[in-house]
């Protein structure tokens, strides 16, 4: 079983949170949307697989680079 | 360099009614697929301010729009298409109305005290490749007093503000030439020159505000905005912070 790192391309607000540890996922479905600057990005599953964690919380403040989730496929 | 596409309002649906255009075009594989592509709705009945806050609907008497673009810009850049779509309505304003606009980080448009435009984009993946929808709500005809009483206050109308009716038609053809014309500078590479023009039009400079931390609001000062339009605030204790996303309060 592999572990991916799903990290954060922009620096914002964690907004919304759409899956919890144990869900299964697809590929390029919605994980997490960030706000940044009055604009809603969505953070998407770069492959298929189980979310193992969720390393932030809603309204957190993020970086550019920041570890966001990990995902066992 | 052009956008290679074809230009903002190409296509234009116009619909009584929609719950949302920016949803509605969220949920359109097709709509997102359209770039240039603009949705408007007479009347939206469940429009959504930032972070879902909801929009008040004056049926007939705002523009209320979407429209889809397909920015070939580095992630990190993609959010400053949300100052530059308030530059874009503050600068249709100026030139169409004469009016003297000013801009709320990041992308609020009032006049004087109370706010005429408000502005949400989001962006979704398709193929592969970020699509994004910028919702445009503007107070066109009507007064203050047509919105619910809490709202009054901090609402006001084009019509209100100039004295005159406005004539939607025209000033929406020009809201997209003029979205158009931002979106083409920002990708010719004139993105410093966009944000000193949406500097000067926020005079916000030394503007003493709250902002929201995960602690609660505190208060501090704007100082300006960064290369990638993040807000400088100068914090009660002198140090300054960077933000970039969370609704601000002026207090003056």
């Amino acid at each position: 079983m592999a572990s991916i790192d799903v990290k954060s391309e922009i620096t914002g607000t964690i907004w919304k949170i759409e899956v919890k540890a144990g869900d299964k996922v697809a590929e390029e479905d919605v994980l997490i949307i960030i706000e940044s600057m009055k604009m809603e990005i969505p953070v998407l599953a770069p492959e298929a697989g189980t979310v193992a964690e969720i390393l932030v919380k809603e309204e957190e403040p993020i970086k550019e680079g920041q570890l966001l989730a990990r995902l066992h496929t | 360099m052009t956008t290679g596409a074809r230009p903002i309002g190409h296509q234009i649906i116009r619909l009584p009614e929609a719950v949302s255009t920016n949803t509605l075009v969220l949920e359109s594989p097709e709509y997102l697929e359209n770039h240039g592509l603009v949705v408007i709705a007479e009347h939206q009945t469940g429009g959504r301010g930032r972070v879902g806050r909801d929009w008040a609907s004056l049926p007939g008497r705002q523009l209320q729009f979407s429209l889809v673009l397909h920015p070939p810009l580095p992630r990190e850049q993609t959010p400053l298409l949300s100052l530059v779509a308030g530059l874009a309505v503050g600068n249709c304003l100026t030139r169409e109305l004469a009016l003297r606009p000013l801009l709320k980080w990041p992308n609020d448009v009032f006049l004087g005290a109370r706010k005429v435009c408000g502005i949400l984009l989001e962006m979704k993946m398709q193929g592969g490749a970020p699509r994004v929808v910028v919702g445009i709500g503007l107070n066109c005809n009507g007064a203050p007093e047509d919105f619910p009483p809490d709202l009054q206050e901090s609402l006001t109308t084009l019509a209100h503000e100039t004295g005159r009716a406005v004539n939607m038609q025209a000033l929406f053809a020009a809201l997209l030439a003029g979205q158009q014309e931002a979106y083409d500078r920002l990708l010719a590479g004139q993105q410093t020159a966009l944000l000193e023009e949406w500097s000067a039009m926020a005079a916000l400079e030394g503007r003493a505000l709250i902002y929201p931390t995960p602690e609660g609001p505190r208060p501090g000062k704007a100082l300006g905005i960064t290369e990638e339009g993040h807000l400088l605030i100068e914090t009660a204790a002198g140090a300054t912070h960077v933000h970039h996303s969370g609704e601000l309060e002026w207090t003056e």
